[in-house]
């Protein structure tokens, strides 16, 4: 169930993914020119925490609280997007913008140690966020005719 | 008879309202309306049902099943139907149906495809430009296309207007005609609740005020206007709900278990007159009390 909901999203949100890759590989070469050797991962680190906080309310939908799936499956679903997604797409701009740059620190071994702090940073901040399922997994009701 | 929801000592508080303890059943085949004022408690006691929030004490039982150790297996049983449920994310009709279909091995595409031409919802049609009506009935279609054993509807007809109403009412009694299915209706629809539920579930202020047949509930109460002056005996009674008074004239709704017309003619009440209630004067009695 968990790759049934994180597919759903993708084909409902892939345009989402696109533009940030788009927006944060223009914001790298900025970044470069302040701290040269750590914008790379500076890039990874930070649009990885706004797309993770962003994309959690992706699965805060009252219809999926409603479908077979169990809390944990969907608190699953919800880090994979929420924390994994989100810093490889900030990676992806982040290597683009070296890349484009020329950046010395353009290859594998950079971008898995961004990729590796990324999740770390987002994944504890998302973990914070996301522990107390009950009281904070369901957007709150608006109010209707009564 | 086996109860298809079973609700006991349920609790849950929050800043400026607590709802509970609260005990509920509702017998399997049953249509069981469940009213009461705004802020009543009735969303809340169905978003914990499907374990939205965590409550603060009680059990929860449907069909048999904990409410959280088996929620999966509950889940595969019990179809959801809101205004609240926002299916616009999808975008067409046709994308969220292959989106919830995906999760019923029990989904039947001819019912979903009859249901889609009775209620008039195209798939190819954008749930952002639904009517509101028309987005309660794509939600009773998602619901009702697996064939669930349980059904449960918060204020399905709310802003519906009536020819929609009907339709959503005649399909689901038609959804329901085996017998086997039991329907758990949220709704200010007191007329509709009180053509088609069987059993009736009052809550106000966090607190279930009554449940049982809608029958004995009904026959249970009656209208009663009388001239007396002994407005004590009267007000502090339990069972009474003063529904008006002009002088020594008065007006109550009488709950014929606690305080019986016999007990009425006891005070000096003269001048009795009896007439029987319908949903909605014990709705807006109990409600205003």
């Amino acid at each position: 169930m968990v790759p049934r909901l994180i597919i759903d999203v993708v084909r409902r949100r892939w345009h989402i993914g696109a533009f940030a890759v788009f927006q944060l590989h223009i914001f790298y070469p900025l970044v470069a020119k302040f701290w040269p050797s750590s914008a790379g991962m500076a890039v990874t680190m930070c649009g990885g925490w706004f797309l993770s906080m962003a994309s959690a309310d992706l699965f805060s939908l009252r219809v999926l609280f409603q479908l077979p799936v169990s809390r944990r499956t969907w608190w699953l679903a919800r880090w994979w997007m929420s924390v994994v997604a989100a810093v490889v797409i900030a990676q992806l701009a982040s290597s683009i913008g070296q890349w484009r740059e020329g950046s010395p620190l353009f290859g594998v071994e950079y971008a898995l140690l961004s990729l590796i702090f990324g999740v770390l940073y987002c994944g504890f901040s998302m973990g914070i966020r996301t522990t107390p399922l009950g009281k904070s997994g369901v957007s709150r009701r608006r109010s209707r005719l009564r | 008879m086996p109860a298809a929801i079973e609700i006991r000592g349920l609790k849950k508080s929050f800043s400026g309202f607590t709802l509970g303890p609260i005990d509920m059943t509702v017998p399997e085949g049953a249509i069981y309306g469940l009213v009461g004022p705004n802020g009543a408690g009735k969303t809340t006691t169905i978003d914990l049902l499907f374990g939205m929030g965590a409550k603060d004490a009680g059990q929860i039982r449907v069909l048999g099943l904990d409410h959280l150790r088996d929620e999966v297996a509950m889940k595969k049983q019990v179809g959801y139907v809101s205004p609240d449920l926002t299916y616009s994310p999808w975008g067409k009709v046709g994308r969220v149906i292959q989106f919830v279909k995906g999760f019923y091995p029990t989904w039947d595409d001819a019912y979903c495809d009859r249901l889609l031409r009775s209620l008039h919802v195209g798939t190819g049609e954008r749930v952002m430009s639904l009517s509101f009506g028309a987005r309660i009935k794509l939600s009773l279609i998602l619901a009702l296309s697996w064939r669930p054993k349980l059904l449960i509807l918060d204020e399905p007809t709310v802003g519906v207007d009536a020819i929609s109403k009907q339709e959503i009412f005649g399909e689901l009694l038609s959804a329901v005609g085996d017998g086997d299915r039991s329907v758990l209706i949220s709704s200010h629809g007191l007329t509709d609740l009180e053509r088609f539920a069987d059993h009736l579930g009052m809550i106000k202020d966090g607190q279930m005020i009554f449940e049982g047949s809608t029958a004995d509930i009904i026959a249970r109460h009656r209208m009663v206007d009388f001239v007396t002056d002994q407005a004590d005996r009267i007000t502090h009674r339990p069972g009474v709900f003063v529904q008006r008074r002009d002088a020594h004239r008065w007006r109550v709704l009488l709950d014929l278990e606690r305080a019986s017309l016999d007990w009425l003619r006891g005070t000096g009440a003269a001048n009795i007159t009896e007439t029987p209630v319908t949903l909605e004067d014990l709705f807006v009695a109990i409600g205003r009390e």
